[in-house]
């Protein structure tokens, strides 16, 4: 029976509820004029309380022996809380906070509510990662896609934010019917629901050919939540269509919410028979190498920067799952520390983006220009220190030492050459060598020489809004108050100190890994 | 004793999820899509009845009340996106949908 030491354990959930309802009250409470200020105000205040929480709480369980066998299980089992469900939370909730804060920007018409679905997302995303129940992993999943399907098609108007989301959702339902259907099978054969039920059968039971086809569809279903290759088709479309700071959120926690649950679903149902292991974890193999070339060759041709990141995220994905080939709790650990990495790298790139179309306006019409690379030529002549920040970005991810892009994925071959997986690693090295051009050439493409764009400028005629700032001298300097619509200095405070977190963070654990590696390893038990 | 029902209803299940997977790979509406999408969940559901009753258990009765829950608000939400995006273009087909690209 759920008691009171139960609700405390939880209690980091039970506050972003609480915060995300509190959100919707707010609004209606304030007078409108205050309404939009005081909203991101709550919601952000609220995420550090609620990082409070989680912090405090980790530190009052650790030393807990239940803990110590990794055992704490609130509500009979329906939750996980390990260190492994923390880690992630903790890093859910940053890329919540990066988003809320990247939020300023928006102009969303209804903002409690795009806030309010913001946080119930990050909701469904903590419990994703903290579950070992199939009930409560659906459940949680739902939660965060309903939320993001909303979210995706929130700018009024928009017909590019409407196709997103409608694919977004044809596809994303689809997977969860899959997901479904694997559940159940699985649940027909073990007759459990709880992931160690299923552990247990994978360890003892006689695996026929209903449980081969469950676990395939789970790993189908988790595999389009992932965007995956060859399910990523909708990520292209949904990530131009969102909001910008939507679109972060989603390659970020998605990403780690739904791949901290594949790996602890794979953990618990993968037989310990090492030739049925082999053969269950060969085909998740193939799709990661299938994902990390076909998220690199896809980025080749983008001229859209949120489509060149949805794909780029595809390859990231793919190398997620280099050191889960051995299913070792080291190689789980190193994963995690890319995972680190990534919410550092994107959360920064999609920082840049936001901020270019705070310089362009601040309406969807601008943002979508923002994006579009044709415009980046000569930012570092306008804006040096952005400039140097996107370098900073791509850089990280095309893996350049001394940035957390290269020690994650040094940690990551590290992990692929422990599991022997050669040929994922073959794949690996030959989608970073095709990525690298990618992000070498928007890194570079920044620091062109302005006369380039001017000569283009002149070409196409004055060109409203997109080319504004640039096209401006006084623009090398910032802003010059006026020539923009006034964006109000409090979110260019807000989107600067996202890209100062992520700078932070990509040289810290670029040149200090061990601040968190350490920390993120041994979080499931050996198998 | 509930073997052979317990087969019916298997096959019962994975006829209705293949017609739904179908519907949604082959059908082109958007409303025949929503509720071939929805058929897959429905054999979902009608897999862990099944599967319970086989078990004896209560989980399989417990996650088909979850899915029908989640499968609610799941269609309510799809309906509101089909309407938003098919209230402004004259298109009735998910083919006409394609100013995405690339």
């Amino acid at each position: 029976m759920p008691d009171i030491s139960d609700l405390m354990q939880i209690a980091p959930l039970v506050a972003l509820a609480a915060v995300a309802l509190l959100v919707i009250v707010v609004d209606l409470m304030v007078p409108a004029r205050m309404a939009r200020g005081t909203i991101l105000v709550t919601a952000a205040g609220g995420l550090l309380v609620v990082g409070w929480y989680l912090l405090d709480l980790w530190s009052q369980v650790v030393p807990l022996p239940e803990f110590a066998a990794r055992a704490l299980a609130p509500f009979g089992g329906a939750l996980a809380l390990d260190g492994l469900s923390f880690a992630a939370s903790a890093l859910i909730l940053a890329a919540a906070f990066f988003a809320v804060l990247l939020s300023t920007t928006e102009q969303a018409r209804d903002m409690s509510g795009y806030v309010s679905l913001m946080l119930l997302a990050a909701l469904g995303m903590m419990v994703l990662a903290g579950t070992s129940d199939l009930m409560v992993m659906f459940v949680a999943l739902e939660v965060l896609s309903l939320s993001l399907y909303v979210l995706v098609a929130f700018r009024r108007g928009d017909a590019k934010a409407r196709e997103g989301a409608f694919k977004y959702f044809l596809l994303g339902s689809v997977a969860a019917g899959l997901l479904l259907y694997g559940f159940a099978l699985l649940y027909g054969v073990t007759g459990a629901t709880k992931l160690a039920g299923i552990a247990a059968f994978a360890r003892q039971g006689t695996i026929g050919p209903l449980y081969h086809a469950g676990f395939a569809l789970v790993v189908i279903g988790f595999g389009f939540k992932l965007a995956l290759a060859p399910f990523h088709t909708w990520a292209p479309d949904a990530y131009q269509g969102a909001p910008a700071p939507v679109t972060a959120f989603m390659a970020i926690g998605t990403k780690a919410a739904a791949f901290v649950a594949l790996a602890r679903f794979v953990w618990a149902a993968v037989p310990s028979d090492p030739v049925l292991a082999a053969a269950y974890l060969t085909p998740i193999g193939v799709l990661a190498g299938v994902s990390m070339l076909v998220g690199s060759l896809g980025a080749l041709f983008q001229t859209n920067l949120k489509r060149l990141l949805a794909y780029s995220g595809v390859a990231h994905a793919g190398y997620l799952f280099l050191p889960l080939m051995s299913l070792t709790p080291e190689a789980f650990g190193q994963s995690l520390f890319y995972l680190f990495a990534y919410l550092c790298m994107a959360g920064g790139a999609f920082a840049v983006l936001v901020a270019r179309s705070v310089e362009a306006g601040g309406d969807a019409g601008a943002a979508a220009d923002a994006a579009e690379l044709s415009g980046w030529r000569g930012l570092y002549q306008r804006r040096p220190g952005l400039a140097l920040a996107t370098a900073l970005f791509f850089l990280a991810m095309a893996g350049m030492p001394p940035t957390a892009g290269f020690t994650g994925k040094l940690f990551l071959i590290t992990g692929g050459i422990e599991a022997r997986a050669w040929w994922l690693l073959a794949a690996m090295v030959a989608s970073t060598g095709i990525s690298a051009y990618v992000y070498l050439r928007v890194a570079g493409s920044v620091f062109r020489s302005p006369e380039a764009e001017a000569a283009a400028v002149a070409e196409m005629g004055p060109v409203p809004g997109a080319h504004l700032s640039g096209s401006h001298p006084a623009g090398a300097v910032g802003i010059v108050a006026g020539t923009a619509p006034s964006p109000l200095a409090w979110e260019r405070v807000a989107v600067g100190a996202v890209l100062l977190l992520a700078v932070a963070g990509i040289l810290l654990l670029g040149l200090f890994p061990n601040l968190l590696l350490p920390g993120l390893q041994g979080l499931l038990p050996v198998r | 004793m509930p073997g052979m029902a317990v087969q019916g209803y298997l096959v019962l299940s994975v006829v209705l999820f293949v017609i739904g997977l179908a519907g949604v790979l082959v059908r082109r509406s958007p409303l025949v899509m929503l509720m071939s999408i929805e058929l897959m969940w429905g054999a979902a559901g009608l897999l862990f009845l099944t599967f319970a009753r086989l078990w004896a258990g209560m989980e399989g009765h417990i996650f088909s009340f979850l899915i029908i829950v989640v499968g609610a608000a799941e269609a309510a939400i799809g309906l509101a996106l089909i309407v938003l995006i098919f209230r402004t273009r004259d298109a009735a087909d998910v083919d006409d949908v394609r100013a995405l690209r690339g």
